[in-house]
């Protein structure tokens, strides 16, 4: 894409999208960049309000508590150090401090972070540098600490350690980003000489695209789920007709291009995505090489979710996002065929729906230059995640034997984990705030930063939910978080609760844990408020279901009149 | 392939409201930044870009920043098409 492709965006109508305050601060111009993101959030259904600080200004914008950049009250910062000044920078250092240049930078920009941190709540999003060399020792340079490009790779790898600590901070990789472009495409030094634009018109698109999947996955706008066509997808030829032998895996045909893509598709699932498959096949021919063929990669353990039958793959898409209990718009789907990939982006628009090359062996490379699975977290819960699916479907498996939903709620032995936060459960905790949208009362959306200051804040009052059962672990599946009020009241500013667990019970045993927890306090009223989005329906009368009253989103509880609700969860 | 200037006018005149996205610009060889609204230093380095990228030529640093009109943007264009192909 070309920033020209991208410009007649700037002029259509935002009006309707929803907005995200961004501030750009750069130590070059930056006003070619702030309209490229722009004009990409347009595309993305994001009206970016973009508050530009004058160039060069990071120091004074940053570290003056009543700078222009806090008043605009923004929700990301996006910073961004032009390589090209740093090595005038670097060339302005006396030889002999050049060893320990990169420690020098990255003080200043560690304290720039920790600055924004306690004056807003902000997000940070901060582009690691262009690797530029600057050829004065070549490739030797690899060996001179004192070298430019010594200090600079250094940098961009201790950046990626200064983040490790500062949950605010998403770092862009826009050095990877110049690595594929090729710096002729990312650098233009006439646009430098002349304007002090550091990054070239033509790789602003992608530079735009970076900011815009960051500020998505931190809003919880996240890919969960992976839907893998078979034949001429997974692997080469059709299995019906082909049979298992001849399909193009391995060593064979050209197999190596589909095992590309399968370990790709591993690799993924291992991160926390779901893997599904969605194939017109008989159920038991499709399945046959993921259980004998030596050279598959990816196996039925992988996969969460397989369906393979005659019926279209609208419907059969349907069923996948159903028994998954996610979004469309969470999901990515995967076949060779244009007709498929049309009837699917036809009927199932939320669906994304790369258009594949014909060439299987650009499949990979493609689908990594989309970018599709940007996240904002990744904790302990998402290796688990697979299991949990099928562990789901073993469940569903067992209630069948049931005809009371009660006796089989029974049988469950669930036993329920409920503690405050912790240091083990923040990231969790966080991931759960940014991505959950169904059983979600009011969305709102914390980072790791955020939920560390209320676990802190003594008004606050929090609660994790873990949930096991005779089947499996779901892990941390449900959160509240209480806020007090006055001597007689709390808040509920956040109940969230994992798809994965509804119709257990835990909603109940939820309230009943909120009352003790409240009583504890002393407290004698619960208030609690829905607030209405495009995804949460599913908990509009939440509060009226479990005994509250009240109506219009805001609804309290009496605690001195509340019984304890029926559940067949017992307190760990 | 070579143009004349009227053509090459045509064209510049083209990109140029793509650039300022106003489409009602109507350039002539004497028109300079002062004559068309917004015409400000990044306006033009956008615009001569485009017109690079479009002509698939190639200005050097001072031609970046030396057109005192459009007609002398112009003929540096057509001068370049002119050129055989390197």
């Amino acid at each position: 894409m070309q920033f020209s492709d991208l410009k007649p965006n700037l002029a259509r109508d935002f009006s309707g999208l929803p907005r995200r305050r961004l501030a750009l601060l750069g130590d070059s111009a930056t006003q070619f960049l702030a309209k490229a993101i722009k004009a990409y959030g347009y595309q993305e259904k994001i009206h970016f309000e973009i508050h530009e600080a004058d160039f060069d200004q990071l120091n004074h914008q940053i570290l003056d508590a009543h700078s222009e950049l806090y008043q605009a009250a923004p929700e990301f910062i996006v910073l961004y150090l032009a390589a090209e000044k740093l090595l005038d920078r670097f060339a302005g250092t006396a030889v002999a401090a050049r060893a320990q240049f990169a420690e020098q930078v990255l003080a200043e920009i560690r304290n720039w972070w920790e600055t924004i941190a306690r004056h807003c709540p902000a997000k940070v999003i901060h582009f690691n540098f262009v690797e530029i060399n600057d050829a004065v020792f070549g490739h030797f340079a690899t060996r001179v600490p004192a070298s430019f490009p010594f200090q600079l790779k250094r940098l961009n790898f201790e950046l990626m350690q200064l983040a490790q600590g500062q949950k605010h901070v998403f770092l862009a990789d826009v050095a990877g980003l110049a690595a594929q472009a090729g710096y002729a495409v990312a650098h233009d030094p006439r646009l430098y000489a002349t304007s002090k634009v550091a990054l070239a018109l033509d790789f602003l698109p992608a530079v735009a695209k970076a900011v815009t999947d960051i500020v998505q996955a931190v809003s919880g706008q996240a890919k969960k789920c992976l839907i893998l066509d078979l034949d001429n997808t997974l692997w080469g030829g059709v299995i019906g007709d082909d049979g298992m032998e001849n399909l193009q895996l391995g060593d064979l045909g050209i197999g190596h291009a589909y095992d590309h893509l399968q370990r790709w598709a591993r690799e993924l699932q291992r991160r926390g995505i779901i893997l599904a498959v969605c194939s017109k096949n008989n159920e038991d021919t499709a399945k046959q090489p993921f259980r004998e063929h030596p050279d598959m990669i990816l196996r039925l353990e992988d996969i969460a979710v397989f369906v393979a039958n005659w019926d279209n793959k609208v419907d059969n898409l349907k069923l996948i996002q159903s028994s998954l209990n996610i979004g469309f718009d969470a999901m990515v789907f995967l076949d060779d065929n244009p007709f498929e990939r049309n009837l699917v982006r036809e009927h199932l628009p939320e669906v994304t729906v790369p258009e594949l090359p014909e060439d299987p062996a650009l499949y990979v490379a493609y689908l990594a230059g989309l970018n599709l699975f940007e996240t904002a977290s990744f904790s302990e819960e998402d290796l688990q995640r697979t299991r949990q699916y099928q562990a789901e479907a073993a469940r569903s498996d067992f209630q069948k034997s049931f005809t009371s939903i009660d006796d089989y709620l029974q049988s469950l032995d669930m036993v329920s984990e409920v503690k405050p936060f912790d240091d083990f459960s923040l990231p969790r905790v966080a991931q759960l705030t940014q991505r959950s949208n169904q059983f979600n009362l009011r969305t709102v959306r914390y980072t790791v930063a955020d939920i560390e200051r209320l676990r802190a804040a003594p008004d606050h009052l929090t609660l994790s939910f873990q949930l096991a059962d005779k089947f499996g672990d779901h892990g941390l599946v449900g959160l509240v978080i209480l806020k007090q009020l006055d001597a007689t009241a709390a808040f509920i500013d956040t109940w969230i609760m994992s798809c994965r667990v509804l119709k257990r019970g835990l909603e109940e045993f939820i309230v009943n844990q909120m009352v003790r927890q409240a009583r504890g306090r002393g407290l004698t009223r619960l208030i609690g408020e829905y607030l209405p989005t495009p995804k949460n329906g599913m908990v509009k009368n939440l509060y009226g279901d479990l005994g509250f009253a009240g109506r219009d989103g805001r609804w309290a509880l009496d605690l001195e009149k509340f019984e304890e609700r029926r559940t067949f969860i017992r307190a760990k | 392939m070579s143009q004349t200037r009227e053509q090459v006018l045509t064209e510049v005149n083209r990109i140029m409201c793509g650039v300022f996205n106003n489409p009602s610009i109507q350039l002539k060889y004497e028109t300079t930044a002062q004559d068309v609204e917004g015409w400000d230093s990044l306006n033009h380095i956008e615009l001569v870009l485009a017109v690079e990228k479009h002509f698939k030529i190639r200005f050097n640093f001072a031609e970046l920043q030396k057109f005192k009109n459009i007609g002398e943007l112009c003929d540096n264009v057509a001068a370049k098409l002119a050129q055989p192909a390197k």
